[in-house]
């Protein structure tokens, strides 16, 4: 069954019809949350929240991009879930206990001096990302997410947002300038990670 | 020639990046771009952190995010039926609770007016009250002086009263016609019992067996409903 009619059918109350959109969305909107919230949990809380917004209002979808529609509710329950926590979620600086050193923890931060491999570790770069988007205010977080994580056009990021084009434009060019002076520092420790990523794209 | 590209420009680069920027803009843009490495070096940048963003590992969702028939708040449909007979079954439980309510305030009643018959309230039981009190002190009047104190006016009236060619027969006769005239002031309704109910205990039962045949055929109809709902999600499947 193709997206339209299983959408269709899930407006006329089909729960076996949205659960197949679900299946086909739920990385796309997990990945999405867990760029905005920082935190894996919440990720998960908002993007189950956001499915079942998304099916109780699934009549007011009437055509147009339904990735964009359904990545708005998912932006919309990280709001709530941010104005609920009144936190910015940020990495812990170092484990909380010694039982967590072997959980995922910013080692560059940690140790002054990484080594090679450290440097060129992809969960390094994830961190460092993550540390920089987290640093960001949720509005211009979710345009960047959404723009450059999600790689929605303007016109799809403005529809999720709903917010006029001109601002999408300002808030996306504000935050790849904080991107790049917060990435700036790690720079000079994960070079070869940068480096590589860059080689051979226009 | 600014030395440093200004917000705006940045503006212009991150729009031109993505596709975004008009024909003119554009070519103006590119024009710049040539002249400017500053302004190419700020393009990079920007190409850089897109690049960077865009390759961000991607997490698999750490489990399923379907939806249960709980979760999604289904529920089976409501048959036609049951609006009505929720009425019925609430109309039945007030018309019971009033009938109760009545039955239980009727003896009440009764044993107040009985109260202010014997000196409690006043009006028209009052009156009735003196006229007994006036007959009472005649025949008291026929006994020793020395045992009651009632006043001489009130002596004398009475004497010009009917009653007094009952006087023989008053001294017993005072307690029957007191509990006569006592039932007389009761107002018309009290001459039932005053333990009677209004409301029979037959329509009482009548109406609880009529609530509890609305209740159950609402706990069937429901429980129906629900086994056809689950029938029709496994079929679904």
């Amino acid at each position: 069954m193709d997206e339209t009619t299983l959408i269709r059918e899930a407006q006329r109350g089909s729960l076996d019809a949205f659960n197949q959109l679900v299946l086909a969305y739920q990385d796309a909107l997990f990945n999405t949350a867990l760029r905005i919230m920082g935190d894996t949990d919440l990720a998960a809380d908002a993007t189950q929240e956001a499915f079942l917004s998304a099916f109780r209002n699934l009549t007011s979808f009437r055509g147009g991009s339904f990735r964009a529609w359904l990545l708005r509710t998912v932006t919309n329950a990280c709001y709530d879930e941010l104005r609920r926590k009144k936190r910015r979620p940020s990495l812990p600086l170092e484990p909380a206990t010694e039982e967590d050193e072997d959980m995922d923890s910013p080692r560059w931060l940690a140790d002054p001096n990484p080594s090679p491999e450290a440097l060129l570790d992809q969960s390094e770069l994830e961190h460092a990302i993550q540390h920089c988007l987290d640093d960001l205010p949720p509005e211009f977080r979710a345009v960047i997410v959404l723009a450059d994580v999600q790689d929605l056009d303007y016109r799809e990021v403005a529809a999720a947002l709903k917010i006029p084009l001109g601002t999408i434009k300002s808030r996306l060019a504000r935050a790849r300038l904080r991107m790049r002076e917060c990435l700036q520092s790690f720079w000079e420790l994960l070079p070869a990670a940068f480096r590589l990523k860059s080689k051979g794209r226009a | 020639m600014r030395d440093r590209p200004s917000f705006h420009d940045l503006e212009l680069l991150s729009a031109y990046l993505d596709g975004e920027l008009r024909e003119a803009a554009t070519a103006r843009l590119v024009a710049r771009l040539k002249t400017n490495p500053q302004l190419q070096a700020e393009l990079n940048n920007l190409h850089q952190i897109r690049l960077l963003l865009r390759n961000t590992p991607r997490r698999c969702a750490p489990r399923n995010f379907t939806l249960t028939p709980k979760m999604a708040g289904l529920r089976a449909p409501a048959p036609r039926s049951l609006p009505a007979l929720r009425f019925a079954a609430a109309l039945a439980t007030i018309l019971l609770a009033l009938t109760f309510a009545v039955n239980y305030i009727s003896p009440l009643g009764a044993a107040q007016r009985s109260a202010e018959v014997y000196g409690i309230g006043g009006g028209e039981a009052a009156e009735k009250e003196n006229l007994l009190t006036e007959q009472e002190v005649f025949v008291e009047s026929a006994l020793p002086q020395e045992e009651y104190a009632a006043p001489s006016a009130e002596l004398g009236m009475a004497t010009q009263m009917p009653a007094m060619d009952e006087a023989g027969s008053m001294p017993t006769a005072t307690v029957s016609p007191a509990s006569e005239a006592a039932a007389e002031a009761l107002p018309p309704s009290g001459d039932q019992e005053s333990t009677a109910k209004i409301i029979p205990s037959a329509w009482q039962a009548g109406l609880a067996v009529f609530l509890l045949i609305c209740v159950t055929a609402i706990v069937l109809l429901r429980w129906n409903a629900g086994r056809q709902l689950r029938k029709r999600m496994k079929q679904d499947r």
